[in-house]
């Protein structure tokens, strides 16, 4: 426990006071890549040393990739706005590939986002037993190739990491799964890359759609209004927001979702829900609609019917899960619905919700896993009618999975309220006052979802905490060790902060925004 | 955007307020950390620590509630802004706190009820393995109570609202073990769920119309709202509400949130907590006042919900649901009187209710606790010799719920009435009467059952067989009852009517908070003298009937089923059986049908494995094709290029 602490402190601290140094003393230091370099480092150095060592380095990066998080949080200025820390190297310079990073105050919160799911992932992956190297090779690569899709500004880069992550989950998935693993991965895995098929003939049809021949997000979406003529846009804005949507598992391509998380080891679901499935709404933002404004003006009022779909037919279908982990992945299907219905709102509030929603949904789609896990580890079943009266055994994991459940349903302090609050703002003002008028009908039918919502969260949270212990063997049970809480706790006073005190973030988020609506012509 | 009319206050800034919201939950924090502390003390030395850290807290709230309520003169409002909450372009939601007549009385009443009932827990809740945790659950709740009655905007009072709402889910499922006691718990924070999407979409609609949520700029813009859009915000918050405050149709939660510990009936489910929808409807009361329609549609509501519930209340047998749908009944007075327009009576019936029902829950709470838990009257009687002390103070709480002069009830609950008696109305000429008539048909019911449960119980003989004469009270149980039961009885002179010669005290100090409201005043002071007899006479022939009817009761006849009239309402309308069968099973149905045998397995799942397994296929088809035999290759390499050949000599 105490040797826990001071790795974890010791590796923090210093890298915080080296980093904050170097990007005080040059502007151009490159602390971007430095953040997907970090993960990398961690896998090849837990291949090159002895397996005893393997968790113990990927918790030393794990922390130093947080406090890169927080130093990039600190040190990007907010009333400059813009994209800043930019890093450009041609690598294919006759194509117009560049190796291109920079990041807004919509990436700087993915990236705090990615850091933190990372830091409490490695620490929940403390008690794996089998094949503990190639696990964590595996699990800190698909977090730079995360990490690394979250700060690319070429369009090039950004696929390649993105596959980058894909590939590693699929192994995870199929070897440290449980249940028909093989199945899931598979499944997954495909339906993933049938995302990235519509995302990259996307890409290249902006690619030779305009004359700059060029990935540069900020490139394209600067000559949109003049280089993709309206027809193009609309042909190729609901492809794009397809691929993108797959990732977030937008109806009907959410089945990969429960099946997935339900087999995953319960980091990999963690990081999966946590950061991979945000990428979807992300790059519908950055991509997406920046780079086709025309398209987005045209399509995004009849595609938010699917996202409506997907907030309240996972949300019923929630419902009536037997297995604790399918509820926890239909909830997070769910969630990614509001992320989504605010982006298709195309107002400050919704997409300031959605960006806020994203990172909340990451935080507690990550704590309700991690504590899914715990439950699962103690009580050796995830089956709903073998579970019961848990909190009289477990009292410290049963009050984080109660405060993780309230923090899922909206519960005012808690992150999720901020983001479902301006998000319903958005769909509201977006529907009548001077937006998309379909929003009329879908913001009230949307409000339905909380109430849903309200029933599955408390019903797992009575079956699986409340009522008599159910198994003799329950009795037994020992609470959750200093290693099993840390991680939880810190994922809840994460959620804590944004719910208490939003402000910083929400003017974090709040610059970009509103300089993307302005050039879409979304409304204030 | 935030100009206000200034000139009609003196705002003073005060550091003091946000420690009415902490100081309890700094209390829960400490007790947290007990709860979860591995140290050498017993358990019952932890106990005792935990329990003075909470009533401190809560004493401390009341204390500084109090110097505030004492400083406060007509004009003035305390305020103390702490942090900017939310900040998003024209979004900006402060995190503020103010303190005028209107909040300062509600603080200083829940506060004083909360130390009492915190002093009363400490020896209920005594051998319960749960203390700690109970303590923690009850100091959160009061701070969550005087976030929503502080709040300076809508919002921050939407989580005051919210954290309320969970702390009462955690008390009611506090015994956790018994499902019964979490499905109750399950079905309040459900119900509360459905009203809070009123409230989402009252705060949508107000912030797109004025771009604000505090109350001030609500008053200072309020020729915003069109008439229609007006009505509908109105509605809104009353749906809210209607969950909250326990009215039709949203009630049917209340009587199961008796499965919580008695004081926690007492605290959140009749003397706070359920009020914060009356609160809240009286804090907007400008938008309340501007549309007839919606004040309609709440008087109606209100007055209904008073007579159904009470009706059902005759004839239970559990104590404590008599006590909840008394509850529900009362809640709709006090709605009664925001609908007609008078809302400081609804206020005063708030706090005289506050006083008068907590205490007879904590005597119903004592009775239990000397009989082990027994909550049916019909297996109760003759514990006057018994438990005098208990006696004296549920018969003086009950004269006051009756409206019995000059006990607490009797002022308040005549000012609603002679309040709906007097407005008239502008939509329904006939309406004033009409709610008039129920709320005294109400009236009658109710000094009828609350007497009919006190005689059963301390009247007559014993009919039970769990009565155990080693038990006493600790005073940490008898005392707060004491004073709530004082407070019962006068609590009602803060508004003695001008037309009997008092000062209505309450009227006045509420002013400067319904500033903006005309001041109504009639010359009919005679008429509501008579009003004042009629009531009195009323209250007395219903205490008089129950006496009649039940003080001779032979034990036999208590035991018989009800029939025809009484059965429905023994079944409480059936109420909760028609919500099951329609909303429930159709919920159930809709959900079962997607996860299990519809969409998500048999088209969507089936749709990608078969997409799978038509690839598979195709490639089984390939591998065919793929025999590694030269001759097959050498043939298809012909055939291609015959193929080829022909097309080509065709397109020329």
């Amino acid at each position: 426990m105490l040797a826990i602490i001071l790795t974890i402190l010791l590796s923090f601290m210093s890298s915080y006071t080296v980093l904050s140094r170097c990007i005080d003393s040059t502007g151009t230091f490159p602390i971007l890549s430095w953040f997907i370099i970090i993960p990398f480092l961690s896998s090849l150095l837990v291949l090159v040393f002895e397996e005893k060592f393997s968790k113990w380095i990927t918790l030393i990066f794990a922390s130093i990739e947080l406090s890169v998080a927080i130093v990039i949080f600190q040190a990007y200025d907010r009333l400059k706005g813009g994209f800043q820390f930019v890093q450009d190297i041609p690598w294919l310079k006759n194509f117009g590939i560049h190796y291109l990073l920079g990041v807004d105050g919509i990436s700087v919160m993915m990236v705090i986002l990615t850091s933190c799911v990372y830091f409490s992932g490695a620490l929940v992956s403390w008690s794996i037993q089998n094949r503990i190297k190639e696990y964590f090779v595996l699990f800190s690569l698909l977090v730079a190739g995360v990490a690394g899709a979250y700060v690319s500004l070429d369009l090039f880069f950004f696929f390649l990491f993105y596959e980058f992550a894909v590939l590693p989950m699929y192994l995870l998935v199929g070897i440290w799964g449980s249940g028909k693993k093989e199945y899931a991965a598979m499944k997954l895995t495909l339906l993933l890359l049938f995302g990235s098929a519509f995302m990259l003939v996307g890409f290249l049809a902006m690619y030779f759609g305009s004359h700059v021949h060029s990935f540069d997000i900020r490139v394209l979406s600067q000559i949109s209004q003049t280089a993709f003529s309206p027809k193009f846009q609309n042909i190729w804005f609901p492809i794009l927001f397809l691929g993108f949507g797959v990732i977030s598992a937008i109806f009907p391509f959410h089945t990969w979702s429960p099946d997935g998380y339900g087999s995953a080891p319960t980091a990999a679901s963690m990081l999966h829900a946590g950061v991979l499935k945000t990428l979807g709404g992300y790059s519908i933002l950055r991509v997406a609609v920046a780079c086709m404004p025309e398209g987005a003006k045209h399509w995004l009022p009849w595609l938010a019917i699917l996202t409506v779909i997907n907030m309240i037919y996972a949300s019923l279908a929630a419902m009536k899960q037997t297995d604790l982990k399918y509820v926890a992945a239909y909830s997070s299907v769910a969630h990614c619905g509001y992320v989504l219905f605010g982006i298709c709102t195309l107002q400050i509030y919704g997409l300031d919700g959605a960006v806020i929603q994203m990172f909340s949904h990451g935080i507690v789609a990550a704590l309700t896993f991690a504590s899914i896990g715990v439950i699962y580890g103690r009580a050796h079943t995830r089956e709903l009618n073998k579970l019961g009266g848990l909190a009289a055994v477990l009292p410290i994991i049963g009050g984080i999975f109660l405060a993780g459940s309230m923090a899922n349903l909206g519960l005012p302090g808690l992150s999720g309220f901020v983001g479902e609050f301006l998000i319903f703002l958005g769909a509201f003002k977006s529907g009548f006052h001077g937006g998309f008028s379909i929003f009329e009908i879908l913001a009230p039918l949307g409000l339905l979802a909380i109430i849903l919502t309200a029933i599955y969260v408390l019903r797992i949270v009575q079956i699986v905490l409340f009522g008599p212990v159910k198994d003799d063997h329950f009795h037994e049970i020992k609470d959750g060790s200093f290693v099993e809480i840390l991680p939880l706790m810190f994922l809840l006073i994460v959620s804590l902060i944004i719910g208490v005190y939003p402000k910083p973030f929400i003017d974090l988020v709040n610059g970009p925004v509103s300089t993307l609506i302005s050039h879409v012509g979304g409304i204030n | 955007m935030n100009n206000l009319e200034s000139t009609h206050h003196f705002l003073i800034a005060n550091t003091w307020i946000i420690w009415i919201v902490l100081a309890p939950l700094v209390g829960a924090l400490i007790n947290t950390g007990l709860f979860f502390s591995q140290n050498t003390l017993t358990q019952s030395q932890k106990q005792k620590i935990s329990a003075i850290i909470a009533c401190t807290a809560a004493g401390m709230a009341f204390l500084i509630s109090f110097f505030l309520f004492w400083h406060m003169h007509s004009q003035t409002i305390f305020v103390q802004t702490l942090f900017t909450w939310i900040n998003s372009s024209v979004f900006k939601v402060r995190f503020a706190l103010n303190v005028d007549s209107l909040s300062s009385i509600m603080i200083v009443f829940i506060t004083f009820v909360a130390f009492c009932i915190h002093v009363y827990s400490s020896g209920y809740m005594d051998h319960d393995e749960g203390f700690i945790r109970y303590f923690i659950f009850l100091n959160l709740f009061l701070s969550s109570m005087a976030l929503l009655i502080l709040s300076s905007n809508l919002l921050l009072m939407f989580i005051g609202w919210e954290g309320v709402g969970i702390c009462s889910y955690l008390l009611i499922s506090f015994w956790y073990q018994d499902p019964k006691n979490v499905q109750a718990g399950e079905k309040a924070i459900l119900l509360n769920r459905i009203g809070d999407v009123g409230f989402l979409l009252g705060l949508i609609v107000v912030f797109s119309t004025i771009h604000s949520f505090n109350f001030i700029d609500l008053e200072a813009h309020r020729h915003l709202f069109s008439p229609g859009l007006l009505t509908f915000v109105d509605l809104c918050f009353f749906w809210g509400a209607t969950a909250k405050s326990a009215q039709i149709p949203l009630y049917v939660w209340l009587p199961d949130a008796m499965a919580g510990p008695t004081p926690v009936s007492a605290l959140i489910h009749a003397a706070t907590m359920v009020t914060a929808g009356v609160y809240l409807l009286v804090r907007l009361n400008i938008l309340y006042f501007l549309s007839p329609e919606a004040s309609c549609v709440i008087a109606i509501t209100g007055v209904l919900t008073a007579f159904f519930a009470a009706t059902v209340a005759t004839v239970q047998n559990d104590m404590k649901k008599i006590l909840a749908y008394s509850t529900i009944s009362q809640l709709g007075y006090m709605m009664l009187a925001v609908g007609v327009g008078d809302y400081a009576s609804g206020i005063f019936h708030l706090i005289s209710h506050g006083f008068f029902k907590a205490c007879l829950f904590l005597s119903a709470g004592a009775v239990m606790h000397l009989l082990m838990q027994e909550q049916d009257i019909r297996k109760m009687g003759g514990l006057l010799k018994t438990f005098p002390l208990t006696a004296l103070v549920f018969l003086v709480s009950g004269l006051a719920l009756a409206g019995f002069p000059p006990f607490s009830g009797f002022f308040s609950k005549d000012a609603i009435l002679w309040g709906a008696f007097s407005h008239p109305n502008p939509l329904i000429p006939w309406l004033p009467t009409a709610l008039y008539t129920m709320g005294l048909i109400t009236a009658f019911l109710t000094a009828f059952y609350i007497s009919r449960m006190i005689i059963l119980i301390f009247w007559g003989e014993y009919r039970g067989n769990a009565l155990n004469h080693t038990h006493s009270l600790p005073w940490v149980m008898s005392v707060p009852m004491v004073i709530l039961a004082i407070g019962s009885l006068i609590v009602g002179w803060i508004g003695i009517p001008k037309a009997i010669g008092g000062k209505d005290w309450i009227n006045h100090f509420l002013h400067s908070t319904f500033f903006l409201i005309p001041r109504f005043t009639t010359n009919q002071d005679h008429l509501q003298v008579v009003l004042m007899l009629i009531s009195t006479l009323v209250s007395a022939s219903g205490i008089i009937l129950a006496w009649i009817r039940y003080v001779r009761y032979p034990k036999t006849r208590l035991e018989n089923q009800p029939q025809g009239f009484l059965k429905l309402l023994d079944h409480k309308y059936y109420i909760d059986e028609f919500y099951q069968k329609t909303i429930g099973r159709c919920t159930s149905w809709v959900a079962g049908w997607i996860s299990e045998w519809g969409i998500e397995n048999q088209i969507l799942g089936r749709l990608v494995d078969n997409i799978a397994l038509f690839f598979e296929k195709l490639s089984k088809g390939y591998q065919k094709i793929q025999s590694g035999l030269v001759r097959n290759y050498l043939f298809y390499m012909i055939l291609g290029a015959a193929v080829f050949f022909i097309v080509f000599v065709c397109n020329h």
